[in-house]
């Protein structure tokens, strides 16, 4: 167990020393059907978060209302001590909030660099009027490229940097959004599903990217089915299920909690929650 | 021979001018962007009639020019405000809604002093300010096989100035295409959450790109009046779907291809109209009936295009101008 | 959250709508100078098929009654007679409307070519009908059909329901199989439709074109009046629609095409054969197209290459009105839109009356996206 949670108790909506990320009774239905119903959550600066639970539990629409890319009925939630009710996603990601999606979003007919530079923030060539002035940006430019070229030889993308990003391999694109994100030195990450479609070889790497990155001094929120990663990176983890979240603690313990069994065994029988970590 | 000596008098005319430009707006929205904007010539008609009605009533030519442009701007910014929220299919029915809208409005009895009612407006009311600034001679102009007026109406002025509008968009689009802002709107065309997601204001950058694109399609409407008259019905949706054919013709998304599209458009429909007058008897195609027999070439032509080859002529083939 | 519309949505669409109402009102003062004479023309624009006179809203917003063509009308009561019309106009729109929500619901396209259904139907059955010579197109010669209106109008329907047919086989249903996007699907649409309303036009010429010579006797209602053909074709329409609503509920591939709707992927799972359904989807659309083509030019007294065309954005407002993809909600965006246009030769010229319709959908895309029965899905 990281020392960060030690005085953190194994129970849901359990408060964390120094929370980056708060909600508070986040409410969301469709129709009649609650897909979300959290009274509190909280997200550990530095550490690595991950958000598990059996399908149709409501991660991804938690993960979409704290990202602004989905509303609830009710709730408040803060990142920073800022509110961010009603804050729209591109304001949410400027405040240093960055997530990728779960089917990835690569830009499939950009290039991989140019698919980078786009990730940059506060290039003021963005702006209609600045961008009709070369002068004014090119500069900049030449920055954002060389920052691109170190993520992307970090990522080990470098190679592909001119190829169309719709050209790579499912594995390469996740690591092509998460290298994206990177480009705005974002203080929080939030990753949905990374493992999802990514094969055994580049599995590893992944990882040790994740990891890595809490190393800098980021902190990683991550949805995520597979046990194995969890087991593997979180420093702590939350169950959801039904909307609600049921339990808490560090991925050793958690999956003992008879909670989590049930409601893991009620909808999904063929997860392995038993085995350990490899 | 005439024949060919026509078809390339096409190929510089001022209308095919007018539609490059028109297309260049187009290609903001669509190659760029990603936007479907169906109502393009709506755009057009407004740029004519706010050119040609503040010109008839004594606007200076600048003062015209600038009036077609806030117009167009204004039409951009009502129609995108609730519009760019929504999937785009529902952005092109509110589009062409909105641009038969303006066509029925402007051809209403209603505002028939305002617009001439569905009769128009005549070139002879609102050229002359545009004809006055021609440094060409009054008379007929013979260069090498082409005659043309110098100045008056469908003139080897109005070709000069038409084709300069249009290198300058063309570059304004080149140069706007491979900044950093051009690079936003590609990310939007390609998928509006993952741009979002960066933090760029996708709203205001569909916004912006609606408001120049409508611009520039307002002013290509002006050269296309310049060349003849206002009149709204020659601003129907064909007129938008012939956009769309010649900027999917002749590549999306690329500087040249609305241009060069343009120009094959309107060569082949004079081709086309010549070649069948004189080869087929008009006991199977009567003169009538070669328009209407062009026009099917032309949808044909949308439609194998769209789905054989979507890049167009100049089209990078993996930058392919549709998504998956 | 299904009927709670968002507080900014409304205030978006409030000040559009003032807005463009400042803007009419302004235009229109303008444009007022020229009212006193252009009365006189507008007045002899007459309201398709009724004979009514239309009226023209001044700049002050007084209503000048014209009664110029039927001094004879015993129903003065132009708000009920102008009612009564809408209803009629609607539910003659409504044929054309459903088959395109069907579309839109089981394949998702946006098919810009259906109003060229509508006039292809009218027009083939004026081909079969007419007493004159009539010809087909590159074919040099002349013949003469002539049948009697109703079997004509059956051929008609019958030809159409097959141009539906060869278009799934030979068209959309290869470009769904190769899984081409359905914005390119949308523009193929757009191309077909211009490829088939100037092959109209090339087959049939720009001339309106009438399917019967007799003319319509006309009932007083008290009220109002109407015709007897009229009321012939409220009935067929009603029959027809009452026959696609009774397909849909009660009979298993109707059910199988809600189905679709829903949820094609599911659908095929569970083993109902999506490319037949969509394929009878078609034949359905197109057949109705022709149906309400016909009444249509029977009602209007004739039909031209581009009635369809003009009806386009008409069915468009009544299906997003209705809730894009449900033939019910078709329906009554139809009748909405029947009687709105109908109704707002009331205040503003004919000449305006389908702005009205136009007018009303970009409205409705802005306060309810969804349209009235849809559900509150995000469209956005």
């Amino acid at each position: 167990m990281t020392d960060a949670f030690a005085s953190v108790p194994h129970e849901p909506g359990a408060p964390k020393p120094d929370p980056i990320v708060t909600a508070k009774n986040v409410h969301r239905h469709f129709g009649g059907l609650t897909a979300v119903d959290v009274e509190h959550f909280e997200v550990q600066r530095h550490q690595i978060t991950a958000l598990i639970g059996p399908n149709g539990a409501g991660k991804s629409t938690f993960f979409n209302l704290l990202t602004g890319f989905d509303k609830p009925q009710t709730g408040e939630w803060m990142f920073n001590g800022h509110s961010l009710v009603g804050t729209s996603p591109a304001k949410i990601a400027r405040a240093g909030k960055v997530r990728t999606f779960q089917l990835t979003k690569a830009l499939n007919r950009m290039t991989v660099l140019e698919n980078m530079r786009l990730g940059a923030a506060q290039q003021s060539g963005e702006n209609f009027f600045r961008a009709l002035v070369p002068g004014t940006w090119k500069k900049q430019e030449s920055e954002i490229t060389d920052k691109a070229e170190v993520l992307l030889k970090r990522f080990k993308l470098w190679e592909k940097r001119d190829d169309y990003a719709g050209s790579l391999s499912g594995g390469q694109r996740k690591l092509l959004e998460m290298a994206r994100a990177l480009m705005s030195d974002p203080e929080m990450i939030m990753l949905d599903e990374p493992m999802a479609g990514v094969n055994p070889a580049l599995t590893e790497s992944l990882l040790d990217h994740i990891v890595e990155l809490k190393d800098e001094g980021k902190t990683i929120l991550f949805v995520e089915h597979d046990m194995h990663m969890v087991r593997r990176i979180s420093d702590w983890v939350v169950v959801m299920a039904e909307g609600k979240i049921i339990a808490e603690g560090p991925p050793q313990t958690v999956m003992s909690n008879p909670a989590v069994q049930d409601a893991y065994l009620g909808a999904h029988h063929d997860t392995d929650l038993s085995e350990d970590a490899s | 021979m005439n024949l060919l000596l026509d078809s390339i008098n096409e190929l510089f005319a001022p209308a095919t001018a007018a539609f490059a430009l028109a297309a260049i707006g187009l290609n903001f929205h669509f190659g760029l962007t990603g936007l479907l904007n169906m109502g393009h010539a709506g755009f057009m008609l407004l740029g004519m009639y706010g050119y040609a009605i503040s010109t008839s009533r004594g606007a200076p030519i600048w003062l015209a020019l600038v009036i077609a442009i806030v117009v167009a701007a204004l039409f951009g910014l009502l129609l995108g405000w609730p519009t760019l929220k929504l999937r785009g299919d529902y952005l092109a029915i509110a589009t062409i809604s909105a641009a038969e809208l303006v066509r029925y409005l402007g051809r209403s009895n209603t505002l028939q002093s305002l617009t001439g009612g569905s009769t128009g407006i005549r070139g002879n009311d609102f050229k002359f300010t545009f004809e006055e600034l021609s440094p060409l001679p009054d008379e007929n102009i013979t260069f090498l096989f082409w005659t043309r007026h110098g100045s008056l109406s469908s003139s080897w002025w109005l070709v000069i100035v038409a084709w300069v509008a249009v290198a300058l968009f063309a570059l304004l689009y080149w140069q706007l295409a491979r900044s950093p802002w051009g690079r936003v709107l590609k990310g939007i065309r390609e998928d509006e959450d993952a741009v979002r997601a960066l933090g760029k204001n996708v709203y205001s950058y569909k916004m912006q790109a609606l408001v120049l694109g409508g611009v520039i399609g307002a002013l290509g409407g002006v050269l296309w009046a310049l060349g003849g008259s206002v009149q709204p019905d020659s601003m129907g949706r064909p007129t938008t779907f012939w956009i769309w054919t010649l900027l999917l013709l002749g590549g999306a998304a690329t500087v040249l291809g609305p241009i060069v599209g343009s120009m094959i458009f309107w060569m082949s429909l004079v081709l086309i109209k010549g070649l069948a007058s004189a080869f087929i008897p008009s006991s199977v195609l009567s003169p009538v009936e070669i328009e209407p027999f062009s026009l099917v070439l032309v949808g044909i032509t949308l439609m194998c295009l769209v789905i054989f080859r979507p890049q167009g002529i100049l089209g990078n083939k993996r930058e392919l101008a549709f998504n998956d | 959250m299904t009927n709670r519309v968002d507080r900014r949505v409304l205030l978006r669409a409030l000040v559009v709508l003032v807005v463009a109402a400042a803007a009419f009102v302004v235009l229109t003062a303008m444009g007022s100078p020229a009212l006193a004479a252009g009365t006189d023309t507008a007045v002899t624009h007459a309201v398709a098929g009724s004979g009514e006179a239309a009226a023209h809203a001044t700049q002050a917003g007084t209503i000048i009654h014209a009664e110029a063509a039927a001094p004879a009308e015993p129903g003065d009561n132009r708000v009920v007679q102008q009612l009564v019309n809408g209803l009629v106009f609607g539910l003659l729109l409504a044929l054309a409307s459903v088959g395109l929500s069907l579309i839109y619901g089981t394949t998702g396209l946006s098919n810009f070519a259906h109003g060229e259904q509508v006039s292809l139907g009218a027009l083939l059955c004026f081909f079969f009908t007419t007493p004159q010579p009539v010809s087909l197109p590159l074919l040099p010669f002349e013949f003469t059909i002539g049948l009697p209106l109703f079997p004509a109008a059956i051929a008609a329907i019958a030809v159409a329901a097959g141009t539906g047919w060869l278009q799934d086989k030979f068209l959309w249903s290869p470009l769904r199989r190769r899984r081409v996007s359905i914005v390119q699907q949308m523009i193929v649409s757009i191309g077909l439709s211009l490829a088939m309303l100037n092959f109209i036009q090339w087959w049939f010429g720009a001339e309106r074109q009438r399917l019967t010579t007799s003319i319509d006797e006309r009932i007083d209602m008290g009220l109002f009046s109407i015709g007897i053909s009229t009321l012939w074709s409220v009935a067929i329409s009603l029959v027809c629609l009452g026959g696609v609503a009774y397909f849909l509920m009660r009979t298993r591939t109707g059910r199988a095409t809600r189905a679709v709707s829903d949820n094609p992927a599911l659908a095929s799972a569970s083993g109902i054969r999506v490319d037949k359904v969509v394929r009878l989807v078609w034949m359905m659309a197109t057949g109705l197209a022709a149906v309400g083509g016909i009444l249509l030019a029977l009602y209007d007294n004739a039909a031209a290459f581009d009635v369809g065309a003009r009806l386009l954005l008409l069915m468009f407002a009544a299906v997003t009105l209705g809730g894009l993809g449900h033939p019910f909600g078709a329906l009554v965006g139809s009748l909405v839109i029947g009687v709105a246009v109908e109704m707002s030769t009331l205040w503003v010229g004919t000449d305006l009356k389908y702005a009205v319709a136009l007018g009303i959908l970009i409205l409705v895309l802005l306060v309810r996206p969804q349209g009235i029965l849809g559900r509150a899905e995000r469209v956005g």
